[in-house]
């Protein structure tokens, strides 16, 4: 493999020391100067061409001395200019803002071979939010193949997979908790955002560690020109971003938001119990990013996010009670208890961008990131009584957490037209505190249960090749290798990927895929309630890694302004954990792994996509059709089942409409076959050894995940005003979140309730099975300022 | 541990827009289930009840009309069907034997035919060196020592404690809450009447084990005194060697009712043996040690 490796990088460069000669450098926006990432630059006399790469370099190497280049990027007016080449070049190229969600589709000229899902940041705007605030990921969830999780949370179920199956980088660096308010907005604040990149298939071999997605966010670099700035105001959270220049070569980006759900809560709950009760809950984020040009060749980067939520209640309560006949004395009794649950992340990244030359970039970045979730409970107790003090407490807290320190290299060189060659590595440590529990009591000073930290590191290589082997034949071909050490365990990786595209004619291009992934990581989920419970995992020696499998073929054409895609796919994942049947995530006393089982997945299915960008209307329509199997063998007897976000349809509807310059109308309807789930249908009789109760009332489970929930569907629809004024431009947002309110199930559980017998004239318990609903309608709305 | 409260506290504060509906569940077809568990020193029988719907209140009704026939497996010798005696309950006239496989058909017009197989032991538990302490504060220590047979064993444990003033026939028999800090028993915090466990990890060898218990008889105001004076109380330890299949149901039917009210667990499917119902069909053999007789010492 290595030498095939050689010849072939070897047979390209020779190519390099012929006539050729290379235009080479960035393309920036005219007004910010900010990159843009993933901009085309197509030659149409020799067609072909390349495209922008993560930091909006590009390298074009031609024989001909003529050149055309055609450079475009959705929401961008597309610039065409011809000049002659005769030596090596160094462009930077700026292209306007146009009418940004104009955009002729021509697939001939997209020049990424990575498969790129069709969402700009400003279509991500223009979808309905949920309590007006823009939420990136959950506009994922309403294209093909991405499914959402429970009613709100923004995990994604890419593929039949899970959703730590998904890399989330932000900047390059991983989060491993995207969300924010329990799952009801991620932590992806959309004005710090430059750039989006969701692969689902085809996974260039840069990318590892994950079986099922990459969701790749770039964060804005800041205005190198002037400052700006952007507020924004809405029932759930509020924020302030604001960039610009530090100075002509740096520039800088800060942007926050908070939610006062806490500050307009605690004034009420607080009346409520006298001031003996507060509570509250609150998130907040804050994101910061600098951009140096140190030259013209050499820049660096620090991006910083930290992000928090917290939510608590405490309780005071101060009273005489009379101690009894035995003293004859008054004792005076304080209770104070107090409630915590916390959960956030943190990530830097340090990355030095540097140009070697016309055809070879480099990328060396050093990356931190940790996530932590705590819950605390402390009871403490005063008693005075004849005048002493008797001081009694305890404190319980359960905390789990992840901690990654790496160091990335990453190199793309560009031979030729024809082949764009990256390779890199990266080392990385893992600290993994599965759930520790603390307590401490007057008697039982500073006890620890649960699992101690587990230190961890994982390596890996790549190398790819993005060739074009004719006009009509393009591809990506990678490997990508990998070792973890954990336990005195290592474990590796050979994971080969491959892509094909091939225009069968203009514009109907026909792609195959496949993919080899492995994820050393587990997350650890209760199929029970949608709580912030779960727990990251390493792989150890009792718990192999979890690999992946993919195969997928499609094909997708465009006319003039709509453009539709076909998709198939096939995914095998093996060693995906689960809980064993009867496992509590609250008996921490017992080792994770005590409580796990292992076993293999399956998912496959068709993805359709109808995509229509108008000057008016623009949206699209997307339909998946899937089966997602899983099989244990301590799980349903052994059988196979249907995973819990096994859903046979996914509909989405998106699309805006624009009457007039500063108004639009969107709506999105969202459709999906019910969550699969467990619930008992019969209930039997067991004999006991008691007397008293000699039959005992058992229930019984046909099997794992064999009832439906009712089908999942919602209409949101939103409109915006956008109107210049004298120091900016300002929006008002009004939408409307599930329009005709519907109930769609969230849970449902089996509750024991009374009912009133008139005919006995006596209560009688009366069982039923209670689905609970979260969202009703909710009209909300966004206030908006740039300036 | 309430450490689950901050959780739900923060989803209702969180949650307050929650809407309540009622959730139709197509209603279930009923099954026979069978309850047979036998040993060797009882006449094979068994009860046969129908399901019920999961959301009925009914008490559960009994199948007394059924053909009910038991064959030895390995001799495949087929028994007379079981006398129907009325409320479900079916007896034969033979004593199952240790080491025997035996199997079950039972037929039923409107129902499936129910079948399934199970082996009583062959051996029951082994205890030895018994001893017991009584603490100040009421509580009693059990140790002892389980000489575990060859092969996989499974095992419930159980104490049973009777009463009774002296000169009265009255007995009063109760079974014990006991509690072990043992790892060979997978227990929550609560003490339990019955215990459960294997020999996974003392397989084929002796195996200290100790218990905890309040023994449930009225006591003396000194607390120096255990049994107070005109009271006779006998302790008796009891050991069943399960058979796996009578094990796993047992252990899944307890897990169920302990997780019943804990938001975090999974649920908790029933073993049962019985292709075409519900039920167990299990063997095992019983064993009891006396640990405490207050009239002899």
């Amino acid at each position: 493999m290595r030498i095939l490796f050689l010849g072939i990088l070897i047979a390209c460069c020779q190519q390099v020391y012929g006539q050729q000669q290379t235009v080479f450098g960035h393309v920036i926006d005219a007004a910010t100067s900010e990159v843009l990432i993933g901009a085309n630059v197509y030659n149409p006399i020799e067609n072909n061409g390349v495209a922008t790469n993560q930091y909006g370099f590009f390298s074009y190497s031609s024989t001909k001395k003529q050149i055309e280049l055609r450079v475009s990027y959705i929401g961008y007016r597309t610039k065409t200019f011809s000049f002659t080449l005769i030596s090596d070049t160094s462009l930077t190229i700026s292209l306007n803002r146009g009418d940004e969600l104009d955009e002729v589709v021509v697939l001939g000229e997209q020049m990424n071979n990575t498969r790129r899902l069709p969402l700009s940041t400003a279509q991500i705007k223009s979808v309905p939010r949920l309590g007006g605030e823009v939420d990136v990921l959950k506009a994922f969830h309403l294209l093909p193949g991405v499914q959402s999780g429970i009613e709100g949370s923004s995990g994604a179920f890419v593929r039949g997979g899970s959703p730590d199956q998904n890399l989330i980088l932000l900047d390059g660096v991983p989060v491993y908790n995207a969300s924010h308010l329990f799952g009801f907005i991620s932590v992806f604040n959309a004005e710090a955002i430059n750039n989006v990149h969701l692969v689902k298939d085809g996974f260039p071999a840069r990318y590892g560690g994950r079986l099922s997605s990459v969701i790749d966010i770039t964060l804005k670099e800041g205005n190198i020109e002037e400052p700006r700035g952007y507020v924004s105001l809405s029932p759930v959270a509020s924020s302030l971003t604001v960039d610009g220049p530090i100075n002509s070569k740096t520039s800088f980006l800060l942007s926050g938001r908070r939610t006062f759900i806490d500050l307009i809560a605690r004034p009420f709950i607080r009346a409520q119990s006298d001031g003996e009760d507060d509570g509250g809950y609150y998130f907040y984020d804050v994101n910061l990013k600098l951009n140096h040009r140190i030259s013209s060749k050499d820049r660096i980067y620090l991006s910083t996010y930290i992000g928090n939520d917290r939510g608590f209640t405490r309780s005071n309560s101060a009273d005489f009670a009379q101690s009894g006949f035995s003293t004859g004395f008054d004792v005076f009794k304080k209770t104070e208890s107090r409630y915590e649950l916390e959960w956030g992340n943190r990530t830097s990244a340090l990355r030095w961008n540097h140009i070697y030359g016309p055809r070879l970039f480099s990328n060396v970045t050093i990356t931190h990131s940790n996530y932590n979730y705590r819950v605390f409970e402390s009871l403490e107790e005063s008693k005075k009584q004849e005048g002493e003090i008797e001081l009694k407490g305890s404190e319980i807290s359960y905390a789990s957490g992840i901690e990654d320190l790496a160091l990335k290299i990453d190199y793309v060189f560009h031979p030729n037209t024809s082949h764009t060659f990256r390779f890199g590595g990266s080392a990385i440590s893992h600290d993994f505190e599965p759930g520790i529990l603390a307590y401490s009591t007057q008697a039982n000073q500073d006890t620890t249960l649960g699992d101690q930290q587990i230190r961890a590191f994982e390596y890996y290589i790549y190398g790819e090749d993005e060739f074009v082997l004719s006009s009509k034949l393009t591809g990506n071909l990678g490997l990508h290798l990998s070792a973890f050490a954990t336990q005195d365990e290592l474990y590796t990786s050979f994971e080969p990927r491959v892509t094909f595209s091939y225009s069968i004619q203009p514009n109907l291009l026909w792609r195959a895929s496949y993919a080899r992934m492995k994820q050393y990581i587990h997350l650890l989920t209760n199929s029970g309630v949608g709580l912030p419970t779960d727990l990251w995992v390493p792989s150890t020696n009792r718990v192999l890694p979890q690999a992946a499998t993919q195969y997928s073929m499609g094909v997708e054409t465009a006319l003039n302004s709509t453009e539709l895609s076909v998709d198939g796919f096939y995914k095998s994942m093996n060693n995906l954990i689960e809980y064993e049947e009867g496992a509590s995530y609250l008996s921490v006393e017992k080792n994770w792994q005590d409580k796990i089982v292992t076993g293999e997945g399956e998912a496959y299915g068709a993805e359709f996509l109808i995509k229509q960008s108008g000057s008016r209307w623009n949206g699209w329509v997307g339909y998946s059709l899937s089966w997602n199997n899983r099989r244990f063998n301590e799980l349903n007897d052994g059988e196979q089942f249907p995973y819990r976000y096994d859903r046979r349809h996914d509909v989405n509807i998106v699309y805006n409409y624009q009457p007039k310059k500063g108004v639009q109308y969107s709506a999105s309807w969202v459709y999906h076959s019910g969550n699969a789930i467990t619930l008992a249908s019969k209930q039997f009789a067991v004999k006991t050894e008691s007397e008293l109760n000699p039959v005992q009332r058992v229930s019984h489970f046909e099997g794992r995940n064999s009832f439906r929930m009712p089908a999942y569907h919602r209409l949101d629809i939103s409109a915006t005003w956008t109107r210049p004024i004298r120091f900016g431009l300002q929006s008002w947002t009004v939408s409307v979140y599930n329009t005709y309110n519907r109930k769609n199930p969230f849970y449902i559980e089996l509750e024991n309730r009374e009912v009133f017998n008139a005919q006995l004239n006596q209560f009688e318990n009366s069982p039923r099975y209670t689905q609970y609903s979260l969202f009703p309608i909710i009209p909300s709305f966004n206030y908006s300022l740039a300036f | 541990m309430k450490i689950y409260y901050p959780y739900i506290i923060i989803y209702i504060l969180f949650f307050g827009c929650e809407q309540v509906v009622e959730f139709e569940l197509n209603e279930s077809t009923p099954s026979i289930t069978l309850s047979s568990t036998f040993n060797p020193d009882s006449l094979f029988s068994v009860t046969l009840f129908e399901s019920l719907p999961v959301l009925s209140t009914d008490s559960f009704p009994t199948i007394s009309d059924a053909n009910v026939v038991v064959t030895e497996h390995d001799s495949d010798m087929q028994f007379d069907p079981l006398i129907p005696l009325g409320n479900g309950f079916y007896r034969s006239d033979f004593f199952p034997e240790p080491g025997r496989s035996y199997s079950i058909e039972v037929r039923k017009e409107g129902f499936e035919t129910l079948f399934a197989m199970d082996r009583v032991p062959v051996d029951t538990a082994i205890v030895s060196n018994i001893e017991i302490a009584f603490q100040q504060n009421g509580g009693v220590l059990i140790n002892f020592d389980l000489v575990d047979n060859s092969g996989p064993n499974f095992y419930e444990l159980y104490l049973v404690t009777e009463y009774n003033y002296e000169g009265s026939q009255e007995k009063v028999s109760t079974i014990e809450f006991v509690q072990s800090d043992d790892l060979i028993f997978d227990q929550f915090e609560e003490a339990e009447q019955f215990l459960f466990f294997n020999d996974d990890l003392f397989g084929g060898q002796s195996y200290p084990v100790s218990l905890r218990s309040f023994f449930s008889f009225p006591r003396s105001q000194d607390p120096d005194v255990f049994v107070p004076p005109g009271i006779e109380v006998k302790a008796t330890l009891h050991v069943r060697t399960l058979s796996e299949n009578l094990f796993r149901f047992k252990e899944s039917v307890k897990l169920q009712q302990d997780l019943e009210d804990d938001p975090f667990s999974e649920t908790v499917p029933i073993k049962s043996n019985v292709d075409g119902g519900l039920g167990i069909f299990g063997g095992f053999r019983s064993a009891n040690f006396v640990v405490f007789d207050s009239s002899k010492n």
